[in-house]
């Protein structure tokens, strides 16, 4: 049989794999230290690289991880979801996203692990996160046409530069592992505003 | 009688009440000391309105002719107000459901705080002088007895009772209205809650009318109001209706003095005590009860196996703000379910049965689950807020409020977040989500120039 096992689960066994595999997302995000605010801006500050190391190791461990299941036919490509392209509407997207995590201090996933631990302000950012969605939803109608604009449909990136997956795979490991090592060179060098940044679990520096 | 006023003066804390000059009474009416956090008064607050209107529509709502409570001309006038009954018990459920989140909430970060023992017992528990205040009160009441009431502490017995009362009958108005509202466990059940809704709700009911009745109008009691308001009551107040309180609020000052004087000197630490012996930590204790956070690249690699068992089993990555959506629009659609259906945008989530059954829903709960259980192991667990140095709680709140809006709008115009998009998205090498992920990091350094007075 081969994955992915969506088709074959039962309701019960659906359900309670969802909760496990959130379980577990959430547990390995609060262990990074992505339930503090404080954390996730130092990214920001070069004070603390943890959001971009944590997030490509993620990155580049599941992209090996379906390559190599893929290659060794365990997995069919063709069933996983590869979420369609917008060019426009998903780079204006990613700006206000990021917009609001300077402003707010989370995003979406890491605000519930926050909230959580007992984080009194991702409650508020969480109430806000549903505002903006309730606007986006209430308001769509007055700019449908720029929300579809740029669809390139499930395009990846060795399509888009027509050559082969691994090929592909490997640069994005490259490209990772260069950022891994240029982070580790400006943590601590780059004493951008001249001051300490707090950043371990107690908020202090 | 002028010693013991003297005396009290010179700051010498009695023991029983005695007779104070009238120079210090005017002193004591201008101390204020606190009684209730913000938080309680809040809660307070709260409450009153969800029982206002809770109580207003459940008589409302009482419609067969056996139970029916309120005359007919009420019921209309609440329909004027409400419309039809269905949209009157939409409301009751909704407003209800709106109290038990904010008393869980209460429950969550209030509980060690609140319900400690050394709370109950001052707090709820009727000691003897307690026991015998209420025969002596009764008594007075009657005009049998002249005989002076017995020193209350913080709240006095009969306040006491109300708690005592409403702390039992809540949990049972809130869960047997869950049982009504969704229809939990089948009909015998249904008919039973009924039973206990109606009984819990009458019997808070009745003592809320004296509960009123003593802060709204009893003029002896006008304090116990304002404190509700301002969180404190003068010492005058406090010495006469509530001495055990009044006392203890003083030894506590002058422990606090004591300490804090300036000619005090600090105990010199103890010499001589042997240090413990450092104890060999097991490897549970140092992986998952350090309050360390994990090395990145080991949290990263342990996230990365998560996503690809993820896409293993489901097809798809983890995600966030998708569950979100879901969560809303069912909301919306319990609440206003036509103008929901006939919007572009929340009619694609309903169109495959119930919105609320996805993966991302019920990932949503175990991520919630998941942080709680990794942060609590590690010690973290606690009500707090992450801010810079430089601004307040309140700052931090709006903008946090603000962030998630921005970041909602932002979620949904790229069709997912840094979870759903930029890693899920990322793995399998979508193009948009290489575009949105440098789109996230560039505004996310652009507006840390502009942010840095708030967060550094």
């Amino acid at each position: 049989m081969t994955a992915p096992f969506l088709g074959s689960l039962s309701t019960g066994a659906f359900v309670t794999l969802s909760l496990v595999l959130g379980f577990l997302f959430g547990f390995f995000l609060e262990r990074a230290g992505f339930s503090s605010a404080l954390k996730l801006t130092a990214q920001f500050y070069f004070k603390d690289f943890a959001v971009l190391k944590v997030m490509f190791t993620a990155i580049v461990t599941a992209m090996l991880g379906l390559a190599w299941f893929a290659a060794l036919g365990w997995l069919d490509l063709s069933q996983v979801y590869i979420p369609p392209s917008f060019i426009w509407p998903q780079i204006a997207g990613g700006l206000l996203l990021g917009a609001g995590f300077i402003v707010g201090g989370y995003c979406p996933g890491t605000s519930v692990a926050a909230a959580a631990v007992g984080k009194i302000d991702a409650l508020f950012f969480i109430a806000g996160i549903f505002a903006g969605i309730f606007l986006f939803g209430a308001g769509v109608p007055h700019f449908a046409a720029f929300n579809v604009s740029g669809s390139l449909g499930p395009l990846t990136l060795p399509m888009l530069f027509n050559v082969n997956t691994g090929a592909v795979v490997f640069l994005v490991v490259l490209v990772a592992v260069g950022a891994f090592w240029a982070s580790e060179k400006s943590e601590g060098v780059w004493h951008l505003f001249g001051r300490t940044y707090g950043t371990n679990s107690q908020g202090k520096a | 009688m002028k010693n013991n006023g003297e005396a009290l003066e010179t700051g010498a804390i009695p023991s029983y009440p005695v007779p104070v000059a009238v120079d210090e009474a005017e002193r004591m009416l201008q101390r204020q000391i606190t009684k209730h956090h913000v938080a309680i008064i809040l809660l307070h607050w709260f409450n009153a309105f969800v029982w206002l209107f809770e109580l207003g529509t459940g008589l409302a709502l009482i419609t067969s002719k056996e139970f029916r409570l309120a005359p007919e001309w009420y019921i209309s006038i609440v329909h004027g107000f409400f419309g039809p009954r269905g949209n009157l018990l939409h409301f009751h459920i909704a407003l209800g459901l709106l109290w038990i989140f904010v008393f869980a909430v209460y429950g969550i970060f209030g509980y060690r705080t609140y319900l400690t023992r050394e709370v109950i017992q001052r707090e709820i528990a009727l000691d003897a002088d307690d026991v015998r205040w209420l025969v002596v009160r009764v008594k007075r009441i009657l005009g049998l007895t002249d005989e002076p009431l017995p020193l209350q502490g913080v709240y006095n017995a009969g306040q006491k009772l109300f708690a005592i009362l409403v702390y039992a009958m809540i949990p049972l108005v809130m869960f047997s209205g869950l049982i009504l509202a969704f229809h939990w466990f089948g009909a015998s059940f249904v008919a039973w809650a009924i039973v206990v809704h109606f009984a819990a709700v009458g019997l808070v009911a009745s003592g809320l009318m004296i509960h009123v009745y003593m802060g709204a109008v009893f003029p002896e009691e006008k304090y116990a109001f304002f404190s509700m308001l301002t969180g404190t009551v003068n010492e005058w107040f406090a010495y006469n209706h509530h001495f055990k309180w009044w006392r203890e609020v003083k030894l506590e000052q002058r422990v606090w003095e004591l300490q804090h004087s300036p000619d005090q000197v600090p105990a010199p630490p103890a010499q001589g005590a042997p240090a413990a012996p450092a104890q060999q930590k097991s490897w549970f204790e140092r992986v998952f009860r350090s309050p360390e956070y994990w090395p990145p690249y080991a949290a990263g690699f342990g996230l990365g196996l998560v996503l690809l068992a993820t896409f293993l089993i489901m097809g798809q990555g983890l995600g966030a703000s998708g569950g979100f959506t879901r969560y809303l629009t069912a909301a919306l659609a319990w609440v206003a379910p036509n103008w929901t259906a006939s919007n572009p945008y929340w009619s694609n989530y309903l169109s495959g049965g119930s919105p609320l059954f996805d993966f991302l829903v019920f990932e949503l709960i175990g991520v919630a689950l998941g942080g709680f259980v990794s942060g609590w192991l590690a010690h973290r667990f606690r009500a707090a807020c992450d801010k810079g140095p430089r601004i307040r709680r309140s700052t931090r709140y709006a903008f946090a409020f603000g962030g998630g809006i921005l970041t909602g709008l932002g979620a949904r115009l790229a069709r997912g977040c840094t979870s759903g998009l930029a890693l899920s998205g990322g793995a399998v090498l979508s193009v948009g989500a290489f575009a949105f992920m440098l789109s996230v990091f560039a505004a996310g350094f652009i507006g840390a120039y502009f942010m840095r007075r708030y967060w550094l």
